[in-house]
């Protein structure tokens, strides 16, 4: 138990941290009249309201006591690179292989998880998705390594 | 043609073996990815398109048709046995279906929400015959002051019931519309906050944006949590059906939830998940006793399942009748109805008489598929989601990114996952949640283009939104919301604060 | 479903035999009236050649992600786009591209053309072309026209009316063609500028009048309805909404003719004919030079209407 309510505090700072971004970087577009809006109108007003609602959202929060913040960036990790690396190989080293590595990467994420099953399971998904969507649903993807 | 004829040559074309194949194919499927979290309806029939070069017309349909429907039953077995939305449309439904579950009723939750999404479904399918011609003329004097004020109105009453207080709900959905904004501007042709990118200059794709935020931000809150084993209940029939209590409380809340779902289904822009949204905003405001709410009321997934099914069906109002789609997914039927030389519009009844009777009829058949496989098969659905997590989220991770790939065929769309994904997780860990931002994203570029045109079209003259009727009751019904909203907040505030200091009171007293 | 998997098992075993694989990109989502044209010609090559032909969405941009990825292929003659107005003659007058639309591409063959249109709702005052042009005199600026969106053919060709007639017209750009018909038929806006094919149905069913077509064609729907040259008894105002395949600049010019071959005889097949005209298209079926000289038209032509209108994308 926090004295402050954290989550709200650091959700909104970081709502009126986008806010304020979006009116700053809106600045570059045009902001128009209201009957003949510029691209920049839409943005820069919804930055203020943002803004607004982010402190809108602190204030409170100052004054209550919240929860504590639990965040498991083990996992955020490794599911987050799993996903980076496959679309980093997928185009050079087709579908096949970007599977095998990302499945890898992703199954580190459990804890209790031997090599081998981490490989039997990378193995049966580039399986299972070469099946499914390149020979079921003949999707134009690279499949195996470019230059084979 | 008559209504009767109509669903005479109807059940000809939809009995024929190869529709009821497809048909069959189609709810299968979308039950199948339906109950999976972390692959939706718009990444599977975008996968299903090009499988339909190969089908005649009616066939294709009505299997994508099956696949849309179809998930929407599938969505609420995982939001009620593991607390995950298998669709978004279903995010609602986990609110009282996993409290239901944790009470040892999820038989029952099932059950209930089976039956009221067969007749929300059929209802829907009733209204879609009935009020076809009567919708389509109500929804052509629609002007973008209309427009605008009907999302305004959608957005407002959305964020009023996001999980935290109505400020974070609304911070939400600007949060969504600030995200709509990126892209090329329909109206100056500038690219905005594409910060060199050109994949950007349309926009962040709604699928990534949607699977980052639902799917991977629920992928990383699962993993290590021994969500799937806690499926113990064996689902027999005997345990899923309903005390008479139950039947009694859910009978309005169905046909208001249809209700509310038929006409949320039907305008475009907005869709089945605003319409279960709205249908449970509904409930909890009408209750006696709103704090039931959340802790398993029966209410809580009876309207919403009936809504989100009934605005799937009259999804194809505008659709058919007008050649507009109300709804990404919807965008893509159009696409596969054009395929094969079929142009939707004021004509498609009258010129496509066997199409839209035999997609009709095939609506109502495939719904009572939908109830055998829902129902006696209740437990091939729950094995699948029984399978251990570490071996099924890794298959969902490469799901999502294929999926993603294919709708434009480019990995940048991947990376963007990878972003939302990250900014879902932190947001949701704040406690926020992601539901408004979708509708915000979903809706900010209709709305910023509907408010730009009705102020270039009145010459700036903003009197025009209180001049026009049904604009001006919009507006109305949302100040009074707002008002409402910043009541309850205050109001809860000062009761969370109390609870907060009494437990913090009671702890040091130990 | 078991038919479809055998063929496509039998399509991977010929891929893998080593057969070459003719690509067709395309700057369009799979489902739009584009989109099905080119899988008609994939289709079709596919039935009369050895090899085999996969149609490449890569929607973006403006078709300026699609036309970058053909112009840096390998001039082998196996990549193809298929490319229309937007990303080859307008774009370059408005933003800088990374690609040189008039140097990095050969034109292969011309197949397509679908004329615009200047529509009103069926009960609108304006009877004629005329109308609008004294209603427009009478309120500079005053009197709207929905377009298809910003820059799109369908904007410049109200530019270009405009210009031609001496008049000051509201542009109001749409998502395409079919939220602006429901404004138009919805009585929001009183003018649209169209493809003939999008409003077609509506002329049918009595609920819009098109009052002037921008290219001298006959589609029934569209039978006594002026052109705009004569309407205005003007000249160089057709606006064709043309498409074509390109290759890459430097692919040899044999493998230039046979796949203009191929695809002009496709396009030559009375199936064909009848296809176009469900999906609103005109028909025209052309050379690599015939494709070249509408380009340069279109390139030049378009340059004059955004130079005179002062139209800025950025």
């Amino acid at each position: 138990m926090k004295q402050k309510d954290i989550g709200d505090i650091l959700g909104g700072a970081l709502m009126i941290g986008f806010g304020i971004f979006a009116m700053i970087y809106a600045q570059r577009y045009s902001f128009g009249s209201v009957s003949q809006m510029g691209p920049g109108f839409f943005p820069v007003v919804l930055g203020g309201v943002l803004a607004v609602l982010g402190a809108l959202i602190i204030l409170p929060a100052l004054a209550r006591p919240g929860p504590d913040l639990e965040f498991n960036w083990k996992t955020l990790f490794f599911v987050i690179g799993a996903i980076i690396v496959f679309a980093f190989t997928l185009r050079p080293l087709g579908l096949i292989v970007a599977t095998m590595a990302a499945v890898l990467l992703a199954a580190s994420a459990e804890r209790k998880f031997s090599l081998k099953g981490r490989v039997l399971l990378a193995a049966g998904i580039a399986a299972l998705v070469f099946v499914i969507f390149r020979v079921g649903l003949r999707m134009n993807i690279p499949v195996w390594p470019r230059g084979f | 043609m008559g209504v009767f004829e109509g669903l005479l040559l109807g059940f000809e074309t939809a009995m024929r073996p190869e529709t009821l194949l497809y048909c069959f194919f189609g709810v299968f499927l979308g039950t199948l990815i339906g109950v999976l979290p972390g692959i939706g309806t718009l990444a599977t029939i975008s996968l299903l398109l090009p499988v339909t070069y190969h089908i005649a017309p009616i066939p294709a349909l009505v299997m994508l048709a099956g696949v849309w429907y179809g998930a929407q039953y599938g969505g609420s077995i995982a939001s009620i046995l593991l607390n995950l939305p298998g669709t978004p449309s279903s995010a609602v439904v986990c609110l009282d279906g996993y409290p239901m579950t944790q009470q040892g009723r999820a038989g029952v939750a099932l059950f209930v929400t089976t039956i009221a999404s067969f007749i929300g479904s059929m209802l829907g399918i009733l209204a879609l015959v009935l009020f076809t011609p009567a919708i389509a003329a109500i929804a052509l004097q629609f002007g973008p002051a209309e427009y605008f004020t009907m999302m305004l109105l959608g957005l407002v009453a959305a964020s009023t019931i996001a999980a935290g207080t109505p400020a974070k709900g609304l911070a939400m959905v600007v949060l969504g519309l600030l995200l709509g904004t990126v892209g090329t501007d329909v109206n100056s042709g500038v690219a905005r906050f594409h910060f060199g990118f050109a994949q950007l200059r349309d926009g962040i794709s709604l699928v990534a944006l949607a699977m980052g935020f639902f799917g991977i931000a629920e992928v990383i809150n699962s993993v290590n949590r021994k969500t799937s084993a806690a499926i113990r209940e064996k689902f027999t029939l005997r345990s899923m059906l309903p005390t008479r209590t139950d039947l009694r409380q859910s009978a309005l809340p169905v046909l208001r939830g249809t209700g509310v779902g038929s006409f949320f289904g039907a305008l475009p822009g907005t869709g089945t998940s605003i319409a279960s949204f709205m249908a449970y905003a509904l409930e909890k405001r009408v209750a006696r006793d709103p704090s039931r709410f959340g802790k398993g009321a029966i209410e809580g997934i009876a309207a919403p399942e009936a809504s989100n099914n009934a605005a799937a069906q009259t999804a194809f109002v505008p659709t058919l009748a007008l050649g507009i789609p109300g709804c990404a997914t919807m965008a893509l039927m159009l696409g596969a109805l054009i395929i094969h030389g079929i142009q939707p519009g004021p004509l498609f009844i009258s010129q496509q008489p066997e199409m839209f009777w035999g997609l009709v009829v095939s609506f109502g058949i495939g719904n009572i598929l939908l109830v055998i496989l829902n129902l006696p098969l209740i437990g091939v659905w729950v094995s699948i989601l029984r399978t251990p997590y570490r071996l099924l989220y890794p298959a969902i991770l490469i799901f999502i990114c294929i999926g993603v790939f294919s709708v434009r065929n480019n990995p940048f769309d991947i990376y963007i996952v990878a972003l939302m994904g990250v900014m879902g997780y932190v947001l949701a860990r704040f406690g926020f949640s992601a539901a408004p931002l979708l509708l915000g994203f979903v809706l900010g570029p209709l709305m910023e283009e509907t408010l730009r045109r009705t102020l270039l079209l009145s010459r700036g003259d903003p009197a025009v939104f209180i001049e026009r009727p049904i604009s001006a009751t919009f507006l109305a019904i949302t100040a009074v919301l707002l008002i409402w909203g910043c009541y309850g907040s205050i109001r809860s505030s000062q009761s969370r604060r109390a609870a907060m200091q009494a437990q913090a009171e009671a702890r040091s007293a130990e | 479903m078991l038919r479809i998997f055998l063929c496509s098992s039998a399509l991977l075993v010929a891929n893998a035999a080593g057969a070459d694989t003719l690509r067709i990109v395309v700057p369009f989502s799979p489902g739009g009236a584009q989109d099905t044209l080119a899988r008609w010609y994939a289709q079709h090559i596919d039935e009369r050649t050895e090899y085999s032909v996969i149609v490449d969405n890569r929607p973006g941009a403006g078709g300026s992600l699609a036309a970058d990825e053909v112009a840096q292929a390998d001039p082998d003659g196996w990549t193809i786009l298929q490319a229309s107005g937007g990303a080859i003659t307008i774009a370059p007058h408005l933003r800088d591209l990374p690609y040189d639309p008039q140097s990095d591409f050969a034109p292969v063959a011309l197949f397509a053309d679908t004329p615009m249109t200047l529509a009103v709702r069926a009960d609108s005052a304006f009877e004629s072309i005329e109308d609008v042009i004294a209603a427009a005199e009478a309120d500079p600026g005053g009197v709207a026209y929905a377009s298809t969106g910003h820059t799109s053919v369908s904007h410049l060709t109200g530019a270009l009316l405009a210009q031609a007639a001496g008049i000051d017209l509201m542009h109001v750009p749409y998502q395409g063609a079919a939220p602006g018909l429901a404004d138009l038929l919805g009585g929001i806006v009183p003018l649209m500028v169209t493809s003939a094919a999008s409003i077609d149905q509506m002329v049918e069913s009595g609920d819009a009048r098109v009052l002037a077509v921008f290219s001298p064609v006959s589609l029934s729907n569209l039978e006594g309805v002026p052109t705009i040259e004569d309407a205005l008894d003007a000249e160089n105002l057709n606006s064709p909404v043309w498409a074509g395949y390109l290759a890459p600049a430097g692919t040899p010019q044999e493998r230039i003719d046979e796949l203009s071959q191929l695809i002009v005889d496709i396009c030559e097949m009375p199936e064909t004919q009848e296809r176009y005209l469900s999906l609103g298209a005109t028909l025209v079926c052309g050379d690599a030079d015939a494709l070249a000289a509408v380009m340069d038209e279109d390139y030049t032509r378009w340059g004059a209407v955004i130079e005179a209108a002062g139209i800025e994308a950025e």
